[in-house]
């Protein structure tokens, strides 16, 4: 009985082994410095905001057949405003009330999406922003503007070449800025 | 006698590192490491003063001439060109009749245009197509980055992509 389990014991012994991780460490040790030189803390991404060019600007006018022009104005008391020209130079525009000393963004939002329900074909919106408006209040707009979020549905459009209906979360991705040539 | 007692002594100095911690440890530096990882063509030089206003886009940006602004300084490509007092352009630095043109800016600008133009020729395949990734402060008013915007465009660069850091 004895002789017995001091055999088991030498198996069990026997089959245990110690893993060699040194290899592994020096995998780990060229890595490491290599991927600490190209860590990013910050990512970058970028907005589209093209600025036409004056000539080109007259020109892309004339060429393209915009049915209906966006333009959101936003002023120094952080009031906001949403003109709405057609085809036939008629003028129609929402007004947007401050909210909590900033932009009402989720108003403005909603309001973008009724505007779009009824212009499916509209990606471009210009944005007209007063010298006082901050940077960062830009960019929010922008990002207000620019789709519709994940809970909100898609817009159908019909594509024009293929003759097809078309679904997108995109709202006026197309941002331009309207007053960077005015004085 | 002695040999065995030499024995003992030799077996009791026989020491082993336990390299598992260590191990472990590093896995947990290789994953963040790997997590936090840049595969975009341009990086975020920290410049003092420079916080970028946060977007929901998710858009990596191209290769592309890098123009920063700062409260205090304007940077084009990581050299500075010129101080700016608290986002005020001085008159020194605008053109008389146009107080949106800045000078300096559209003097190095142009030098830079000049350089892809000519690059171009030589290399029909790089194109210059007047594209730039500007970082501006997210505290400056667009007064600011207005006169920056519209010197820009008239040195040839009118493609503007507005650098924001990923939600």
């Amino acid at each position: 009985m004895g002789r017995r389990r001091l055999v088991l014991k030498q198996r069990i012994e026997d089959s245990t082994f110690d893993l060699n991780l040194a290899p592994m460490l020096d995998i780990m040790v060229s890595l490491i410095p290599m991927l600490l030189l190209s860590i990013a803390f910050a990512k970058l991404v970028v907005l589209d905001a093209p600025v036409p060019q004056p000539v080109a600007n007259a020109i892309e006018n004339d060429k393209k057949e915009r049915t209906v022009m966006l333009q959101l104005h936003l002023f120094n008391n952080r009031t906001a405003k949403l003109d709405i020209i057609d085809k036939g130079g008629r003028r129609s525009n929402i007004s947007f009330s401050s909210k909590e000393g900033t932009y009402d963004l989720e108003t403005i939002h909603q309001k973008l999406i009724d505007v779009k329900k009824m212009h499916t074909q509209v990606f471009t919106v210009e944005i007209f922003p007063e010298e006082g408006v901050a940077y960062k209040e830009i960019v929010a707009v922008m990002d207000e503007a620019r789709s519709a979020r994940k809970e909100e549905g898609e817009f159908q459009f019909i594509d024009k070449e293929s003759k097809q209906a078309v679904k997108t979360k995109a709202m006026f991705p197309n941002i331009t800025f309207g007053n960077v040539i005015e004085g | 006698m002695r040999s065995v007692l030499k024995r003992y002594r030799v077996r009791e100095v026989h020491t082993e590192l336990n390299l598992t911690a260590m191990v472990d440890m590093f896995t947990i530096i290789l994953v963040f490491l790997v997590m936090s990882t840049s595969t975009s063509n341009v990086q975020v030089a920290p410049v003092d003063g420079l916080t970028l206003p946060a977007s929901t886009i998710s858009k990596e940006p191209d290769e592309a001439l890098k123009l920063v602004v700062t409260a205090k300084a304007l940077y084009v490509d990581d050299e500075k060109i010129m101080d700016i007092n608290e986002g005020v352009f001085d008159k020194s630095q605008t053109d008389a009749k146009d107080k949106n043109f800045i000078r300096p800016l559209y003097d190095e600008l142009e030098k830079h245009a000049k350089k892809a133009e000519e690059i171009q020729k030589s290399n029909p395949e790089l194109k210059f197509t007047g594209q730039y990734i500007l970082q501006a402060d997210q505290s400056l008013n667009y007064s600011t980055i207005k006169k920056v915007i519209y010197t820009s465009m008239l040195a040839g660069y009118a493609d503007l992509k507005m650098g924001a850091a990923g939600k």
